[in-house]
């Protein structure tokens, strides 16, 4: 388990650097515009519900989504309790923000398109029910990471949550198999061939790839923030320049004539980071 | 086209939502960015 965590770290550190992170926003938005042609104008409505099945386009590609982010906190936190590594900590949270978003776009997309399909936009639905469920799941997660506790007991009470709370992803996936629902059965996930026109299943497979990119640039994004946070919470905590032997008033961050060296600063941004995350 | 306004609320709730929060994290690393500067310029 740990032999894999090292090429895991090398790449999320080649994905969150400010060139791959400028390098997948260009990305995710010529995609996006790739998706929208294809779904909006060449992909052909459907027979039985007509245009409305466009919203298909953008719904199921969000519940993908959604599913991602919270596989991937499930994996930051198991990789942060096994290391107690501040950077496992940080995707972690970055990912479940952004599947908490993803989450509510499902919903709220299932809900719109269900309205002239069902005649309702919401119903006790099993599959339903249970994203509805997976949402309070982590939203309760952001909750937690709120918590004025030390940052360290934060991060681990957190990682914790972030492995049990898991076990909804896979019920909810499987709701559809495992009761009776008025939700439609996986339409690409399926045994044998998948029952849909290979127009449409184009449309559907590029709007998944392009928001899967955009949620590598968001998660690049929020990870930088996270970082910068921290940073940010470190040169709070730095000792005054008295207290490490320098001359009051003559501080400068690191300059000519600072107390602080910039060698010094960096160290101790590291030493936060690695202890608190 | 046929539930026009379905197709087109679905579309602009999911530009406005992703695009907002790609934004609010812009915002949010600027300032973050700034303070970290500030906190070890006064030091």
């Amino acid at each position: 388990m740990k032999g894999l965590i090292r090429p895991l770290e090398r790449l999320l550190g080649r994905l969150t650097s400010r060139r791959g992170e400028r390098w997948l926003g260009i990305s995710a938005l010529l995609a996006l515009a790739g998706s929208g042609l294809l779904s909006l104008v060449i992909a052909p409505p459907d027979a039985v519900q007509g245009n409305v099945q466009r919203l298909m386009y953008v719904h199921v590609p969000a519940a993908w989504l959604a599913y991602l982010s919270f596989t991937v906190v499930f994996i930051g936190s198991a990789a942060y309790l096994l290391t107690r590594r501040g950077h496992w900590d940080r995707l972690a949270e970055a990912s479940a923000e952004i599947g908490v978003l993803f989450t509510a776009l499902t919903i709220v997309l299932g809900s719109i398109w269900g309205y002239p399909t069902w005649g309702t936009w919401w119903t006790w639905d099993p599959r339903l029910t249970t994203t509805a469920i997976m949402l309070l799941i982590y939203a309760g997660y952001l909750a937690l990471r709120r918590l004025p506790e030390s940052p360290a007991r934060r991060a681990r009470w957190s990682a914790v949550l972030g492995v049990v709370g898991f076990v909804d992803i896979p019920i909810v996936h499987m709701s559809v198999v495992w009761w009776r629902s008025l939700h439609q059965p996986a339409t690409v996930l399926q045994p044998g061939q998948p029952n849909i026109a290979p127009i449409m299943l184009v449309a559907l497979l590029w709007a998944t790839l392009a928001f899967t990119i955009l949620y590598a640039y968001l998660l690049a994004l929020r990870m930088r923030v996270g970082r910068l946070e921290t940073k940010a919470m470190s040169a709070a905590f730095l000792p005054l320049p008295r207290e490490v032997g320098g001359v009051p008033g003559a501080a400068g961050g690191g300059g000519p004539g600072s107390a602080l060296e910039p060698s010094e600063i960096e160290a101790h941004a590291a030493g936060v980071e690695a202890v608190h995350g | 086209m046929d539930n026009l306004a379905f197709i087109v609320a679905g579309y602009l709730i999911t530009v406005i939502s992703l695009a907002g929060y790609a934004f609010h994290l812009y915002g949010r690393a600027r300032r973050a960015s700034r303070r970290a500067a500030d906190l070890f310029a006064n030091r």
